[in-house]
Parts: C-alpha cells; sequence; structure tokens
C-alpha cells in the first residue's frame, strides 16, 4: 500500500526514460533535478494528475537540439569539424573568387541542364509502350515483300494465328475506323481515332479502367469503350456506362452503341493512339476470316520461354498458299512493340513513327554540351588552384598528408558540383516548359518524380565529382611545400605533362564546338534547300479535302458550289494525294512476259481535272480526255517509271493492266514529289480510273480567305446533319513531312550557342588568369618598349595553335557526321567548303577577341602599377 | 563565439539571477519570474536562457548542493558575471537614454 502510494506520487516513470534516452549526460542531471523539484511543487499546488502531465510535457519542452545526445556526439566528431571547415572553406574561397567561381558554376549548371534535358527525353523517346504488362512478349506481326515492308496485314491472319500457333498465349487485331461521326442527342462530332479491335485486346495491352468492367466490354456487337476524354466530352460528370451512342452508318442514321466501359485516356508513350474501341464482333465471320483486306493491324502475345521462328515459317507458307507466287523476298516480322515507335517506319504504319537516329542525336549533343563544360571546370579548377600553392604549403608543413589535401579539394569540388547540379534542378524545373514549346518534343514535364532521373542526377553528381574534381585534386596535392614557402612563389605545374592534357582538353573543346556548329550549319542549310526544291506542283494553292462516307453522299453538288465559288479555279478527286502515302500495286506493260516477276509501283486513281488542279507538266502526250467513256482507262505516268516499265521502248504506244483496267499510256508528266524529299521521287502511275478518297481545291492564293469561308459555308448549306468539313493545305502537309528535321534544327542551334558561349567563357576565364599571371612580363615588356600588336601575339599564339590543331580534329568529324545524316536524304545540300570555312573562322574570331580584350585590358595598365604592387 | 546581443527574455533571465544572487538555477529563475512580472515562463525556457547565456559569458555557473525532492541530484547554480553586468547596465543606460529624448506625449482618449 506504501509502496504503490510512493509510485503514484513520483513523475511519471516513462516520461523520465524518454528524457534520459534523449538528453545529453552533461545536461542530465541538472535538468532531471530541476524537473523532479517542480513536479512536487505542482503536487502541492495543483494535485498529482496535474503534474504528472504537466511533467511529461515539459519533458517535451526540454527537447532543444543543443541538449541532444547526437548533437554533442556530432559537435565533438573531427569529421563533423572537417566538414564544417571544409563547407566555410569553399565558400569562402568561391566568394574571393567571384569571377571564376561564377564562370565554374555556371558552366557547370548549364552542361548538367542541358545534359540532363536531353537525358530525359531520350529515356521518354526510348521507353515507348513499356507501360504494357509483358511487354517483352507483345509483338506486331507484319510482312515484307522485296524489302519493303508493310505494318498492315489481313483481317484473316489473327484467325490463322488463333488456329494454328501453341505458341501465342493471346491475339488481338487493330482494325481501324477512320475518320467517322459520334452523335449524342443534339451533339455531333467527326471522330478519327477509332479502332475495331478483338475481345481479347486488354488481355494484350494494359489500359486502366476507371468505370464499368473490361472482362466482356468488347464481347457484344454493338458496345463501345471509350476513354476518358471522349466520355467527358460526350457525357460530361455522367456515368456513361450503359448509355447511348450513335456511330455513322446504319443507312445515314446511325448504329446505335452502348457505352461499356470506359478506361484512362491512352498514355503519351504509346505508339497506337486511339480514343474509344469498337469489337470486332460487329463484322461478319466471314469478313474477319478474309484475306483480300490487308489493312489490319495483328498483335501477338507470346507464350513465355517459346521461340518464335516456325510461327514466322508457317505464316509465310499460308500467305504463299493464299497469294499464290513465290515466298522467297517475302518475310514475316514480328516486331517488339518497344521496338514500333522508334525503330520501324513501314507503309501504313498506324503513327507518325519517330525516329532513333534523331534521339541518339539529341542525346550525343547533350553529352557534348556536358564535356565541354567539364573540361571548362577541369581547366578553370586548375589554373585557379595554382594560387593556392601557398595554402598547400602551409597545410604541408603543419603536418597534411597528400591524401588529405586530395580529399579536402576533392570535397570542394564536390560542394560545387551539387551547388551545380542543384541549379541545374531548379532551371530543369523552371525551363522545361518553355523548353518543350520551343523545341515541340514530347518531353515530359513530371520527369522529377521519375527513380531513374533521380537516380541519374545523384550518380552524376557523384561521377563529375570523380571525373572533373579528382584531377586538379591530384595536381593542387602534389605542390612541394618546401619550395612554395621559400621562394614565395606562387604553385607552378611543375612538369610539362599536365600543361598538356590541359591543351589537350582545350583541343577536344573547339573540336566539339567545330562539330556542333557545322553540324547547324548543315541543317540549316539541308532544309533550306529542300524548301526551295523544284517540287513540281502548286503547292501554295492547293488544299485537300478527305471524302468520306457521309461527304460522298452528296458529293456532286458540293463539288458544283465549290467549283462556283470566288477564287477556285477547279476541283478534282482523286484515290490518293501529295503528302500522304500513296499505295503500292501490281502494275504490267501488257504484252511483256516478265516471266512470273511482276513489276509493283506507285499507283494514283484520279479523275480528269487532276494534273490540271496539281499544276503537273506534261512533257509528252496529253492529259485525259475531258469526256472518257466510263469502261475506258487511259494512264499518265511519270518520267521515273517510264525508264522503270518501259526501257527502250516508247511509252506512248504501249498499254498497261491493272487489275482488269486496260488502258492507253497517254500521256508523261515531268516528276513531281508526291512524297518528302527523304525519298527520291518513285516511279507513279496515274490511273484515269476514278476513286473519291480526297477532294483537291485549286485556288488563287491571293483569295485564300475567301475561299476557305466559302467552304465553310458551302459545307454547312449542303451537309446541315454533319459537323462542318475539315480541310487542309497541302502546303502545310507538306512542310509536316520534315517536322523531325525542323525541330532538330531549332534544337541543335540552340545547343550549338550554348556549347559556343561555353567554349569562348572557358577560353575568356584562362586568357583572364594567364594575363593576371603575367602582369609583370607584361609590364616589363611595354616599360621596354613592347607595343600592344607584340603583347597580342604573345597572348594568342598559344590559343590559336590549339584551335587549329582542334580543326584539324573537329572538321574531319564533322564531315563524316554530315554525310551520315545527308545519306537519309535523296535530295542532298552539296556539302561546300564554305560552311567549314564559315565555322573554323567564326570560332577563330571569337577566340582572338575574347583573348584579345583580355590582353588589351592587361596592356592598358599602368605598368608602374603592376610593377610596385610586388 | 555567437554574437552577445541581450534579447529580452535573457535580458529578464540575466536581471532575475543577479537578483537571486547566487541561488538561480531554472526552477527559482521560473518562480521569480512569475510572482515578479506576472508571466509564465516554462522551466525548460528558463534553463534555456541560462545555457544561452552562460554561452556568451554574462553567467557563470557552479555545481551546487542536492535536495529530497531532487531525488540526489545535484543541482547547477547560475551567478551574473561582470560582463553580464556590463551588458546589463549597458541595456539599461540605452533604454534611459532613450526615454531622456521622449517627448511629452499626449493621448486622447
Amino acid at each position: 500500500m506504501n509502496e504503490m502510494k510512493s509510485t503514484r506520487n513520483r513523475p511519471p516513470r516513462w516520461a523520465d526514460k524518454f528524457l534520459q534516452w534523449y538528453c545529453a549526460d552533461q545536461f542530465l542531471e541538472e535538468v532531471q533535478g530541476d524537473l523532479h523539484e517542480w513536479f512536487y511543487i505542482r503536487v502541492k499546488e495543483q494535485g498529482i494528475h496535474k503534474a504528472r502531465m504537466m511533467y511529461f510535457l515539459d519533458v517535451i519542452r526540454y527537447f532543444r537540439t543543443f541538449r541532444l545526445k547526437t548533437t554533442q556526439k556530432v559537435n565533438s566528431n573531427s569529421k563533423y569539424l572537417f566538414m564544417k571547415n571544409l563547407i566555410k572553406l569553399t565558400f569562402r574561397n568561391l566568394r574571393r573568387n567571384g569571377l571564376f567561381a561564377s564562370l565554374r558554376i555556371g558552366n557547370l549548371t548549364i552542361g548538367v541542364l542541358v545534359f540532363l534535358l536531353t537525358f530525359i527525353y531520350a529515356r521518354y523517346e526510348l521507353s515507348y509502350d513499356t507501360f504494357h504488362d509483358d511487354h517483352e512478349r507483345i509483338y506486331r506481326v507484319a510482312h515484307s515483300t522485296a524489302g519493303s515492308p508493310w505494318a498492315a496485314s489481313p483481317v484473316g491472319l489473327g484467325a490463322f494465328i488463333m488456329d494454328t500457333s501453341p505458341e501465342i498465349e493471346v491475339m488481338t487485331r487493330v482494325f481501324p475506323v477512320y475518320e467517322t461521326w459520334i452523335k449524342k442527342d443534339q451533339v455531333i462530332f467527326t471522330e478519327k481515332n477509332g479502332h475495331f479491335v478483338d475481345s481479347t485486346f486488354f488481355d494484350v495491352f494494359t489500359h486502366r479502367v476507371t468505370r464499368g468492367d473490361l472482362e466482356g466490354s468488347l464481347t457484344a456487337p454493338n458496345s463501345i469503350v471509350l476513354t476518358e476524354g471522349l466520355a467527358q466530352k460526350y457525357f460530361g460528370e455522367q456515368n456513361p456506362i450503359g448509355q447511348l451512342l450513335l456511330l455513322a452508318g446504319g443507312d445515314g442514321q446511325g448504329d446505335e452503341r452502348i457505352v461499356t466501359a470506359v478506361i484512362e485516356n491512352v498514355p503519351e508513350q504509346s505508339h497506337f493512339q486511339f480514343d474509344f474501341l469498337l469489337p470486332f464482333s460487329t463484322f461478319s465471320e466471314r469478313f474477319s476470316r478474309s484475306w483480300r483486306n490487308l489493312s489490319t493491324y495483328t498483335y501477338i502475345k507470346q507464350k513465355p520461354r517459346t521461340d518464335l521462328n516456325d510461327f514466322r515459317d508457317r505464316i509465310l507458307q499460308e500467305y504463299g498458299r493464299r497469294y499464290g507466287g513465290g515466298t522467297d523476298n517475302a518475310e514475316i516480322l514480328t516486331t517488339p512493340i518497344t521496338r514500333i515507335h522508334l525503330r520501324t517506319n513501314h507503309e501504313k504504319e498506324l503513327a507518325d513513327n519517330g525516329n532513333v537516329n534523331y534521339v541518339y542525336i539529341l542525346f550525343s549533343v547533350g553529352v557534348f554540351v556536358l564535356l565541354i563544360s567539364c573540361i571548362n571546370f577541369v581547366n578553370l579548377s586548375v589554373v585557379k588552384g595554382l594560387d593556392r600553392g601557398k595554402e598547400v604549403g602551409l597545410r604541408k608543413t603543419i603536418g597534411a598528408t597528400r591524401h588529405q589535401l586530395m580529399v579536402q579539394f576533392l570535397g570542394e569540388n564536390f560542394i560545387v558540383i551539387s551547388l551545380s547540379a542543384l541549379l541545374a534542378l531548379i532551371g530543369l524545373t523552371a525551363l522545361t516548359p518553355t523548353f518543350r514549346d520551343f523545341s515541340r518534343l514530347d518531353l515530359p514535364l513530371n520527369a522529377l518524380e521519375n527513380l531513374e532521373v533521380v537516380l541519374m542526377l545523384t550518380a552524376m553528381i557523384l561521377g563529375l565529382t570523380l571525373v572533373c574534381g579528382l584531377y586538379p585534386a591530384m595536381v593542387l596535392g602534389k605542390f612541394k611545400p618546401a619550395e612554395i614557402l621559400k621562394t614565395g612563389a606562387k604553385g607552378t605545374l611543375g612538369s610539362s605533362r599536365l600543361g598538356i592534357l590541359r591543351k589537350g582538353l582545350i583541343i577536344v573543346q573547339f573540336g566539339i564546338s567545330l562539330v556542333l556548329i557545322i553540324s547547324s550549319l548543315l541543317i540549316y542549310d539541308q532544309l533550306n534547300f529542300i524548301q526551295d526544291q523544284e517540287k513540281g506542283l502548286v503547292e501554295e494553292e492547293v488544299l485537300l479535302i478527305r471524302l468520306n462516307d457521309n461527304i460522298r453522299e452528296k458529293f456532286g453538288v458540293f463539288r458544283n458550289s465549290l467549283e462556283q465559288l470566288n477564287g477556285v479555279r477547279s476541283v478534282a478527286t482523286s484515290s490518293h494525294v501529295p503528302g500522304y502515302r500513296v499505295m503500292v500495286e501490281s502494275i504490267n506493260e501488257l504484252g511483256i512476259d516478265r516471266e512470273g516477276e511482276e513489276l509493283s509501283s506507285r499507283l494514283m486513281l484520279v479523275d480528269n481535272d487532276f494534273i490540271e488542279t496539281y499544276g503537273l507538266e506534261l512533257t509528252r502526250g496529253r492529259d485525259f480526255l475531258e469526256e472518257l467513256p466510263d469502261e475506258v482507262t487511259e494512264y499518265v505516268i511519270n518520267e521515273a517509271a517510264v525508264e522503270y516499265f518501259f526501257e527502250d521502248r516508247d511509252p506512248l504506244t504501249r498499254k498497261m493492266i491493272w487489275r482488269e483496267d486496260t488502258g492507253r499510256v497517254v500521256g508523261i508528266v515531268k516528276n513531281f514529289n508526291f512524297q518528302s524529299l527523304h525519298n527520291a521521287v518513285e516511279p507513279l502511275v496515274i490511273s484515269s480510273n476514278t476513286r473519291w478518297s480526297y477532294a483537291s481545291v485549286r485556288f488563287d492564293a491571293k483569295s485564300k480567305a475567301s475561299v476557305m469561308s466559302g467552304i465553310e459555308r458551302v459545307s454547312r448549306e449542303i451537309y446541315l446533319d454533319l459537323p462542318s468539313i475539315e480541310y487542309e493545305f497541302l502546303e502545310d502537309r507538306l512542310s509536316v513531312l520534315y517536322l523531325a528535321e525542323r525541330k532538330l534544327r531549332s534544337i541543335v542551334w540552340m545547343f550549338c550557342i550554348i556549347s559556343i558561349t561555353l567554349t569562348i567563357s572557358g577560353i575568356f576565364g584562362m586568357a583572364t588568369y594567364i594575363a593576371h599571371r603575367k602582369t609583370r612580363e607584361i609590364a616589363i615588356r611595354k616599360v621596354l618598349g613592347g607595343n600592344l600588336k607584340h603583347l597580342f601575339n604573345l597572348m594568342s599564339r598559344g590559343f590559336i595553335q590549339l584551335l587549329i590543331i582542334g580543326a584539324l580534329i573537329g572538321i574531319p568529324g564533322a564531315f563524316y557526321l554530315s554525310n551520315w545524316w545527308l545519306q537519309s536524304f535523296a535530295y542532298q545540300v552539296p556539302l561546300g567548303a564554305n560552311k567549314f570555312v564559315l565555322a573554323a573562322l567564326g570560332i577563330f574570331l571569337l577566340v582572338l577577341g575574347s583573348s584579345g580584350y583580355v590582353t588589351l585590358k592587361a596592356a592598358k595598365s599602368s605598368p608602374t602599377d603592376a610593377l610596385k604592387s610586388e | 563565439m555567437k554574437g552577445t546581443h541581450l534579447g529580452e527574455l535573457e535580458e529578464l533571465v540575466l536581471l532575475t539571477t543577479a537578483i537571486l544572487d547566487g541561488k538561480a538555477y531554472s526552477v527559482t529563475v521560473a518562480r521569480e519570474i512569475q510572482e515578479v512580472s506576472n508571466r509564465t515562463i516554462t522551466l525548460s525556457t528558463a534553463h534555456t536562457a541560462l545555457f544561452r547565456l552562460e554561452q556568451k559569458g554574462f553567467v557563470v555557473s557552479y555545481v551546487g548542493g542536492t535536495t529530497k525532492e531532487r531525488g540526489g541530484r545535484r543541482k547547477r547554480l547560475y551567478k551574473i558575471s561582470k560582463t553580464g553586468y556590463e551588458a546589463l547596465n549597458e541595456a539599461k543606460a540605452i533604454r534611459n537614454a532613450m526615454w531622456q529624448r521622449m517627448p511629452e506625449l499626449g493621448f486622447d482618449i
């Protein structure tokens, strides 16, 4: 009883334990005593319960850093003291040499920033389609004939695969809907991004569902799966599941579709973008086993640990059986889904794919810029470190080892590099949106949330410390104390080897800068060259309208109204138009036996206004007849096709056959660029057998605006129920073909300017330093009558020598790279010497200018001041 | 050493230490301040202030005796130092000087 009372009267034990745990020994006795005393006073005044509670609060209130055990431990630890000293010294040194500090940090910050940007971009582009589960087992099945690969495959292939292939876990086909419209109540929009897919779609691809259930969502023939974006567009905040949508079709009234599931918008990093999905079961069983339609995309998921060789052979044989002909130059391609975006550019790709080379080019530019900035950092660190010879001498004298000094300098560099990395990070966050707008690259904005990027940054700080910090630290740690202290001299770079390394780095810098300047000049020239090429058609005066079923219905009326519009010169319809892929078909000359070999070429089916509308120039023969009977076909070919089909025969006397259409060749048009100038103009056959896929409208360039508003008005009058007609200018479409190159141009330009700035700032820093060290020499020379020119020579000669060696390395490098890049174009700007001379001269002048400026400043100062000062 | 500026609370604690003349430690300081200024301060605040004052050299401390309430633990007693006394005087002088310069103020009610 007594004991119980005494425990109850005591301060709470666990609070005491807590106090003993955190409080440093030197304070514990005093603090605990004070607290107990206070506790008993409280017990008397306020009662035991309150006192116990307050005791605990007081214990917590005593929690201050200076009383913590850890703080005491850290404070008395020599490593901590060393760190504190190191940080203090680092910042003191940085402050003392403001110019050099800002040069070093600024340089490195820019280098790291540019590198990170390109790293993030490259990582983003290279990780396309990796968000799918088991993406390493997903392939697209395509084929290639005579070396020209074709991304799409026959509709029946999917069914064949599932019937015959044990190594395939699951398969889905993707059949594009192309243009259609969707109507809900009175809202109607044109939709271009829907696909018919098998019910197994979500077993192959990974998409997250937000509403409804994916299981069975694509089974019923009248179902539809929407992405969130589209669901939002038609239903707003309502729940779309089970609701009705009308889709184009069903005799113009629309097909009813029931929404079965809503999924998240397709991630940007997917080569296959869509807004909605329809079930393949919409089609008849007969169609879904047909081998005649070659416009579906077949994706498979392979079973783990299986091999696809037999699979490909089996399909190849089936192709041979279905289509006849040999399978010798045909091939079945199974492309891993992650390679599609950057590494394939087949006929009929689902999307405009990227080019892996451009990703590598950009990333290498990033590495180059980083390299330049590192070289600056090393050089500036070394030359500036020479001033600290006395510090090193003194430290060594009082017992510091070389190792300790190295650690000190390495630590200093680590701090400076971390600082730069931090600044780069801040810059990255601030500049990413701007850079994204400027470069039009798909740069992720949330890259810093990515673990890989953060790890990269950490690795970079450590790597840079080793690469850029180790060498200066070694140099500085080597100084001989006796020499320095005895003579009072500054530190010297004893052996000439160090000088060679430093010079070597400057040479590399010059080389890289030259390569970048020349490359950007080249890209610029090549794009201008392409833009100025004679395209052989009137690109500024044509606009294109894609014709879907709805427009086709009343196209006759629409066409008449278009032709009536003020400023419209002519309207033509065709199966294909320049700027988009033109189909390849097997076409042959009548009466020539090629022993089973068939020729194939690009083929356009056009009406008799086409040649006039595009302003194509006939070199021989004539245009199609105005009043051509339906059953008669005429062919016009381009110059490239003359040689290809007819060798030495006169085409105008020959007949050609495509499928069942036999017809005379009536004219030859001059080659015109119906594709991008990456390719040479291919043989093209133009047939008078019209198809209405596109309407091309030729207008007077002057009345562009009135034509645009006219089309709006006419389409609204004629197509009451449809969304207003969309059109596109040929000129715009053709320039899209060079989008990748234009992006590249602006980015390489920017990085080129950055790298020049970095190089020059490095030279400027070196020159300043040399001038500073040579103050007395310059003064004495001046006293003895040396003139400005003489001094200028003295200062710049070294740099110019290095520049010349740099140019000897850089120019061949640039030449090689330029040639490699130009290979991708059929039309290449001549690789004249002027670019190389211009680049070399430019950098020469800049170097001369910056070192000259420094010399001028040094030479202007009065020699007496310099001589008196020491 | 950090600056030797005397904060408001520190000044109060220092004054109290001087008044208590050798018997000052956190408990007595806290009580004294509570009685004189009617302002409640916690033990921790008093102790922290004393610690800072000692770091600044305004008070000196020595180990004193123990009592039963303290469970046999010794207390650390604080005494004002010469510099502490000068600092107090200086603070007082500054205040006085400023009071001298105060004009006659009339306040409307």
